[in-house]
């Protein structure tokens, strides 16, 4: 039945694509054919994911297909209306459901989803934004400590794509400088991987998705308790961004809740809870270049509200240097760009409250790591990537026992609208480390994208 | 009769002042340096601020082409420095990359790329201007205006190109820092006579190989004597590749704000 229902959906799928592409390519005298010409992007991307080791609840191989639109409509010059809405399906049951609840607390992505949609308006040296919003604050490349106001999709954890928070934004431009203001009314978290998904940290209670891989002895999970609707639950962003003498920097502050969970433990009950932690950041970062190379750093000072996670200091610093065409001809490639970056987070406070747990999803993910990726751009059409992480083993640190994380990618462009990546994902390290927890699911990606 | 010849004798005092003064203006642009023609060019035909909108033809060694779309703004600031922001419209593949760059006296220039697909602007580094722009034979530096500080510019010769006369000027890095980021060992210009506009350009590479070539072509008197192409192609001698650059739209000193050449632009979306 369920075979039934996911082959129908592909095909209404394929077909839908067909038609929005026939009728926009079709005839351009037609107003509407017009207006979507003029206003209306987008992709349709096809991916595959294919593992080398079998799974208790998976199959082997994970399809996805997903079409995006891109619509963009201008009033009067200065209002500016954006959605993306998005149409998804995927072979493992990632994805069901028509649509999700306004505050996007689905532990499932949806067939039908707007990623973003928001309304802007353009003043000379101001802009207000409300809808559904992306934010991307910091400088560094592998790992933002600066970054925490959208929620992450982890139901495939090497994706963990961005979510669209529903917010309130305004931006403040004087010369050379910016200041901007979130405001978030309502909390959404993160979305984790399923119960019987292969990307669960397994706890000591074996596949427990709720447990978090925290290592809770307790019985019952109850149903995570989300923050209220309440004016006190809304959370606030602010960051300040300057460019002074080759020099960007920029300070930030966030008061707002971790998108991810920790656990609360009530022995009386027998009971464990995931809950949402209050924290407040205040991070900076700069970006500069001297000669041939980009140099970066980012900080933040992560402060959990009563003990009830480690408040820790997590900061990155690296750069980007590139050889140049006359460099690397020998090689027969047209540049090669290196990043380099060295993250490390410092413990300020550690968690003294004895009723909670945290998890091991991505909380702390680079405590003593060094972070690499090698672009290496054969020409305008064929690139190769080589990304990775090796985090360092530090003792008293449970999850950090040496582990890695490797990512080969080649990139080839049909033409400027098709185009193939393939690669593979390659995990090690310990059961209980950081990646090693995921050894088991090395795999072949392939992902194939159309742009119209 | 005395009036007769005071009649002649002014008329040849006017035609041998005219001679001379003929001859004077030959010789004047004789001598003229490379570096007075490399300022006079940019004394003629230099604008405040410019808008433009360009269609790029990538034309590549069989023939397959590939069109993109560009916004360009530009602004001369007070202090004499200039300000460029180039924002691709089309295709797909690269709608919305932005690149923006501020000019500075006395160290690099500041300068930015976003990418929509990283969602966050990019400072780069000075060694990315000798890349290829976006796939195209540009390279980075070739799309900032020039910058007659940091080059030695000699007269090496006179050549008709398109049935018009033209000086062949050599520019030569001559800034430490210059020689070290630039891709050329050295560019030639050629630069009309009559117009003082550049309409050909060869690019040398560090090993003194012709790499690439420019021409410009549909030449419009667009204000005063200020002179503009439609079209500038670019040709990578050895890659065999092609950019055509056809300019469909072009606003010259209506006023581009300073405030478009800002990291809230180069992001906007």
């Amino acid at each position: 039945m369920t075979m039934l229902i996911m082959m129908r959906f592909w095909t209404a799928w394929i077909l839908s694509i067909f038609v929005f592409l026939s009728s926009a390519s079709a005839d351009e005298e037609n107003p509407v054919n017009k207006w979507i010409q003029d206003h209306v992007k987008g992709s349709v991307r096809y991916r595959n994911f294919s593992h080398f080791g079998r799974h208790k609840h998976e199959k082997m191989v994970r399809q996805e297909g997903i079409l995006r639109l891109d619509v963009e409509q201008t009033f009067q010059e200065r209002w500016r209306l954006f959605l993306t809405p998005q149409w998804k399906v995927d072979s493992a049951n990632y994805t069901a459901g028509g649509f999700q609840d306004f505050r996007d607390t689905y532990q499932r992505d949806s067939y039908f989803y707007v990623r973003e949609g928001h309304l802007k308006y353009r003043g000379d040296d101001f802009d207000l934004t409300v809808g559904k919003q992306f934010f991307t604050w910091g400088t560094a490349e592998g790992y933002n400590p600066t970054d925490n106001l959208n929620p992450r999709n982890y139901l495939d954890i090497p994706q963990r794509e961005k979510m669209g928070i529903f917010s309130f934004s305004a931006g403040y431009y004087p010369t050379d400088a910016s200041l901007s203001f979130v405001l978030i009314p309502l909390f959404t978290p993160s979305r984790l991987p399923l119960r019987h998904s292969r990307w669960t940290a397994t706890s000591s209670l074996g596949e427990r998705p709720e447990a978090l891989g925290s290592g809770t002895e307790i019985g019952t999970i109850q149903q995570r308790e989300l923050p209220g609707k309440r004016l006190d639950k809304m959370q606030v962003g602010f960051r300040a961004k300057k460019s002074i003498s080759g020099w960007d920097f920029s300070l930030s502050y966030f008061d707002g809740f971790d998108t991810l969970p920790v656990i609360r433990e009530d022995t009386n009950t027998n009971t464990a809870t995931p809950r949402f932690n209050r924290m407040r950041i205040v991070g900076g970062d700069f970006s500069t270049t001297s000669g041939k190379l980009e140099y970066h750093g980012e900080w933040a000072v992560r402060l959990y509200e009563a003990g009830r996670a480690t408040s820790i200091l997590p900061f990155v610093f690296g750069g980007n240097y590139t050889w140049d065409e006359d460099q690397v001809n020998w090689l027969w490639l047209d540049q090669i760009i290196w990043t380099l970056e060295y993250s490390k987070d410092i413990t300020l406070h550690k968690r003294d409250n004895p009723d909670y747990r945290e998890s091991s999803i991505f909380t702390r993910p680079f405590q003593n790591a060094i972070l690499s990726r090698l672009a290496l751009k054969v020409d305008e059409n064929n690139e190769f990537h080589l990304s990775g992480n090796y985090n360092i083993h530090r003792h008293r640190t449970e999850h950090h026992h040496n582990n890695s994380y490797l990512q080969p990618k080649i990139i080839h462009k049909f033409s400027d609208a098709w185009k193939i990546e393939g690669g593979v994902e390659l995990f090690w390290g310990a059961q209980n480390s950081f990646w090693g927890k995921w050894k088991k699911n090395d795999r072949s990606f392939l992902f194939l994208t159309y742009l119209f | 009769m005395k009036n007769v010849k005071i009649s002649i004798l002014s008329r040849l005092i006017v035609i041998v002042a005219l001679i001379f003064s003929l001859s004077g203006a030959s010789l004047s642009g004789e001598q003229m340096t490379g570096r007075q023609i490399m300022d006079k060019q940019k004394q003629l035909h230099e604008s405040k601020d410019e808008e433009f909108k360009q269609d790029m033809l990538l034309i590549d060694r069989n023939g397959n082409t590939s069109k993109r779309e560009v916004e360009n703004y530009y602004l001369k600031t007070p202090e004499k420095l200039t300000k460029t922001m180039i924002i691709f419209l089309s295709p797909s593949d690269v709608r919305g990359t932005g690149l923006l760059t501020w000019e500075q006296k006395t160290r690099e220039d500041d300068q930015w790329l976003y990418l929509p697909a990283s969602g966050k602007e990019r400072r780069i580094a000075a060694s990315g201007k000798k890349n290829k722009f976006m796939g195209t034979d540009f390279a980075y530096e070739d799309l900032r205006p020039e910058n007659l500080e940091t080059h030695t510019y000699n007269l090496v010769g006179s050549e008709a190109v398109g049935g018009k006369d033209c000086y062949i000027v050599e520019a030569l890095p001559s800034t430490d820092q210059e020689k070290a980021e630039s891709g050329y060992a050295k560019r030639k210009f050629w630069i009309r006579k009559d117009i003082f506009l550049s309409i050909k350009k060869e690019f040398y590479n560090k090993q003194g190989q012709l790499e690439k070539v420019s021409v410009d072509e549909d030449l419009d008197n667009v204000s005063g004597s200020m002179w503009r192409s439609k079209k500038v192609t670019m040709e990578d001698l050895k890659a065999k590749h092609k950019t055509v650059l056809a300019t469909t739209q072009r606003k010259i000193d209506k006023g581009v704000p300073d405030s478009k050449f800002t990291l809230r632009e180069l992001t906007k979306k």
